[in-house]
């Protein structure tokens, strides 16, 4: 039989077409782009310039292909990260940016030098790359007291929304349970892409807890704060004239931000200050005790209340901290960052309990990508050795080419599957990806096996097909069955390789297989 | 007929056409002759592993020798080498924690280095931030970007192993009920089962032998061997109880060329993997699932095809000449 001939009997089995059906659909779920450059947009600083301008980060459900690129700054075109942060350190205060992305255009006034944009190499397709292999900061949290389900929701909700008020939107935050069966959750897991760990360990960890006391008397808690206001305009900002020189060397300068109470605090704030006396301090007229300010139980500030404001139930108020660094632009920027860091703990309010940080990592987006190019080096060495040890056994194209074929079309549904649930693919993810190759060729193998030893002994086909089948199945639940195991262990740490193998087999046995069973007829009857 | 020309070679007779033996013929002769003696073989090195993991347990406290990940402790990956080789920045750093354990692994890739791995017991976070800032002062040209750090608080290192075990526990009755339905007698039930768990035990003391130190990923490594291994047992027992048409040296050696043959390729693809990779934790991975692929040819052929052959012939059902 011809060539041609064979190729169109194949399309007409049903299992061969399913499996050409499942490889377009994957594909077009994987939407490869190898040769898009720019950079996408990752997150939004509340309050910066670019936030002014409209740019937004919308919140979940965008696949990484649809992600907004920028693709102008100021009419340079931004190919890589490296590209962006050149472009915009030319900018100075007050300037004007203008952006061009895939979706729009903006125009940015620089009221700071930080344009709050968060920037992220584009996409190359769907599949969403896990930190191992992007770069970024992974913390494991457990709360140092039990804490009750719906606690670790609201701690959940709680730090989401610090990361994100911090401009941090590609950010997952899941409760994990060890146990597989029941028991309660007991870590939180925070994995943000492309920061470094200094940048939010003290902002998750934090507890929060905000208390502001006179002469040791609670006035108002975190919970009594109805806005925190980080608009320039409102007066929030680091005062340039409070920098100057700190005394053990360096710089130091000071920010504030304006707050509003609930009237119930206003009230209570009243009814203390109304009890107190007025004492005289460079000629001006103060009340004899402070408010204080207490962060987790630490003292940061301690604010003099002005003498007119005796028994006056004030809602407004003004919060003020500092910053200092080795020179002055460290020290503003300091300051600034402690700033933003209070005002985000403040907006969202205490977290149920101290959290112990259990696990850290950092890991570098240079390793990253040397190891998603060397991956693919991998995938090439894998290929020609297993086409080697194929042809080595059956001396026949005709049985090995199609074999090496299915094996990576396996690889590809797996792709497909994963960029449709979006799945992060890891390290270890990568591992059983390997694994995948080599194992799932062994089903193959058992198959012409079969079908050959079953010829010698005239029977029929179908009852071949059924027998390698048997085996096939059995040996598909053993695999399974070993792996569920690690989909729990370690707060997760190994779910990559579970989650790839447990699919990888499962989409072979429905689409691979069974597409091996078809080619292998039409290639063998030929009678 | 174009059917016998495209057909591969099937020597099932252990004589060729030509009438004369061939080595392999012999060797399969031999093999078959000495069943009795090579089954004994498996038991003794299971014997011999079950010591190391012994002794190891009574030095150590632990099955395995285990790393940062699962003991606790701080895992530093860099990008860079200037100057150094691994023992003398093992030195540098640990002068810096004399009271602490300082390690430091070369990360390489086809030979060429490419970077170092430190790994330290501290597991404060200050002590994390005190050796970041140890390193970047002995490599002036190392960017925030240019390394990864990995913590892990002692506790949860300890969780994973301690699941991890009970996962295996349970993996190993799971797949005991699978084949039990499977097959429906004890024998190859049994059969099968010793096979995995020799296999994972004999790897295991093997690893420790290499002095090598388990991470998190050589703990999934470890549950992929378990996974695999028993594919091959059970196309053995498949072929040797199902089937029983052909002469049993026959399809003893149809089992054990299919088999081969799916060892072979998945160890194609693990060992192309632990050559050209850059990646620690794959390498590691890689590395335990080669040991394990090696360990499994052998428990195999000596220990369970054997084991199946002498059930058999117990219960009359074979004779072999």
């Amino acid at each position: 039989m011809s060539f041609t001939h064979k190729t169109k009997k194949l399309f007409t089995r049903w299992r061969f077409i399913f499996l050409a059906i499942m490889l377009l659909f994957a594909l077009l779920l994987i939407s490869p782009h190898p040769w898009r450059e720019g950079v996408a947009i990752s997150g939004v600083t509340q309050g910066s310039p670019a936030f002014a301008a409209g740019i937004f980060v919308s919140e979940k459900g965008v696949s990484p292909i649809n992600r907004e690129v920028i693709h102008f700054v100021n009419s340079v075109e931004i190919k890589s990260v490296a590209d962006y942060y050149a472009a915009i350190s030319n900018v100075n205060i007050n300037d004007s940016v203008f952006i061009e992305t895939s979706k729009s255009s903006y125009a940015l006034t620089a009221t700071e030098k930080d344009l709050g944009i968060r920037v992220t190499q584009a996409p190359k397709s769907n599949i969403r790359m896990g930190l191992d292999l992007q770069g970024g900061t992974r913390i494991l949290l457990e709360p140092e007291n039990k804490i009750s389900n719906d606690d670790f929701t609201t701690l959940q909700e709680n730090i989401e929304r610090r990361l994100n008020l911090f401009g941090l939107s590609d950010i997952r935050v899941s409760i994990i349970n060890d146990q597989p069966v029941g028991g309660n959750p007991q870590y939180l897991l925070v994995e943000i892409a492309g920061v470094g760990i200094e940048e939010v360990e003290t902002l998750i960890s934090r507890q929060g807890k905000f208390e502001a006391k006179i002469a040791n008397q609670s006035v108002f808690l975190g919970s009594d704060i109805k806005s925190v206001s980080s608009d320039a305009r409102a007066g929030a900002g680091v005062d340039s004239r409070t920098c100057g020189a700190a005394s053990q060397g360096g710089y130091s300068c000071q920010f504030h931000f304006p707050i509003t109470l609930s009237l119930e605090a206003a009230q209570n704030q009243a009814n203390i200050t109304k009890n107190l006396d007025i004492i005289t301090e460079n000629s001006q007229r103060y009340l004899s005790q402070k408010l204080d300010l207490y962060l987790d139980d630490q003292l940061t500030d301690s604010l003099s209340i002005g003498a007119d404001l005796k028994g006056r139930a004030l809602t407004d108020i003004q919060i003020s901290g500092g910053g200092s660094g080795a020179t002055l632009d460290d020290a503003i920027a300091n300051a600034v960052a402690n700033m933003k860091e209070l005002q985000t703990v403040l907006k969202t309010g205490g977290l149920p309990s101290k959290l112990d940080i259990v696990r850290a990592d950092t890991i570098s987006a240079s390793l990253g990508d040397s190891f998603i190019g060397n991956s693919f080096f991998v995938g090439l060495m894998i290929f020609v050795s297993i086409t080697a040890v194929i042809y080595l056994r059956y001396r026949s194209w005709k049985i090995t080419l199609p074999m090496v074929f299915l094996s990576f079309a396996e690889v590809v549904l797996l792709f497909g599957f994963a960029a449709l649930v979006g799945w992060n693919i890891d390290l270890a993810a990568i591992a059983g990806i390997i694994v995948l190759l080599g194992s799932g060729i062994d089903h193959l193998v058992i198959i012409i096996d079969e079908i050959q030893s079953g010829e010698s002994k005239h029977e029929s086909w179908v009852a071949r097909i059924k027998s390698a089948f048997t085996i096939i199945l059995i040996a598909y639940f053993t695999t399974v069955v070993a792996m569920l195991p690690l989909l729990f262990a370690g707060a997760g740490i190994l779910k990559g390789f579970a989650l790839t193998t447990i699919a990888g087999v499962t989409l072979g046995i429905i689409v691979t297989r069974p597409a091996y069973g078809a080619i292998a007829e039409v290639l063998h009857n030929d009678n | 007929m174009e059917h016998s020309n495209k057909h591969p070679k099937d020597n099932s007779n252990t004589k060729t056409s030509s009438g004369k033996s061939s080595f392999g013929d012999k060797f399969y002769d031999s093999y078959l002759k000495h069943y009795k003696i090579l089954v004994v073989i498996p038991f003794i090195i299971l014997l011999l592993a079950l010591c190391q993991l012994g002794f190891q347990y009574a030095t150590a406290h632990d099955f395995v020798n285990k790393g940062i990940a699962l003991k606790g402790g701080v895992s530093m990956t860099v990008e860079r080498i200037d100057s150094f080789t691994a023992l003398s920045l093992q030195k540098e750093i640990a002068s810096s924690f004399p009271s602490n354990e300082v390690n430091v692994r070369e990360l390489a890739s086809l030979g060429k280095l490419n970077g170092f791995i430190i790994e330290s017991d501290l597991t404060s976070l200050e002590d994390r931030d005190k050796l970041v800032s140890v390193v970047e002062g002995l490599f002036p040209s190392l960017g925030s970007n240019d390394y990864s750090v990995e913590v892990t608080g002692p506790s949860i290192g300890q969780q994973l192993f301690r699941q991890a075990q009970i996962g295996l526990l349970i993996a190993f009755i799971s797949m005991g009920i699978v084949v039990w339905f499977s097959y429906k007698t004890p024998f190859p039930v049994f059969g099968i089962i010793l096979a995995a768990a020799s296999n994972m035990l004999i790897t295991l003391a093997i690893f420790n032998l290499t002095g090598e130190k388990l991470t998190a990923a050589g703990v999934a490594a470890f549950l992929m061997v378990l996974g695999y291994s028993v594919d091959t047992d059970i196309l053995l027992a498949s072929r040797l109880l199902k089937r029983a048409d052909a002469p049993f040296k026959q399809r003893l050696l149809s089992a054990i060329k299919t088999s081969f043959l799916m060892t072979a390729t998945t160890a194609a693809a693990v060992m192309a993997a632990l050559i050209f990779t850059n990646s620690d934790t794959i390498r590691q991975i890689m590395f335990i699932l080669t040991i394990g692929l090696v360990v499994d040819v052998f428990i195999t052929y000596l220990q369970n095809a054997n084991l199946l052959r002498i059930y058999l012939e117990k219960k009359g059902e074979v004779t072999v000449k």
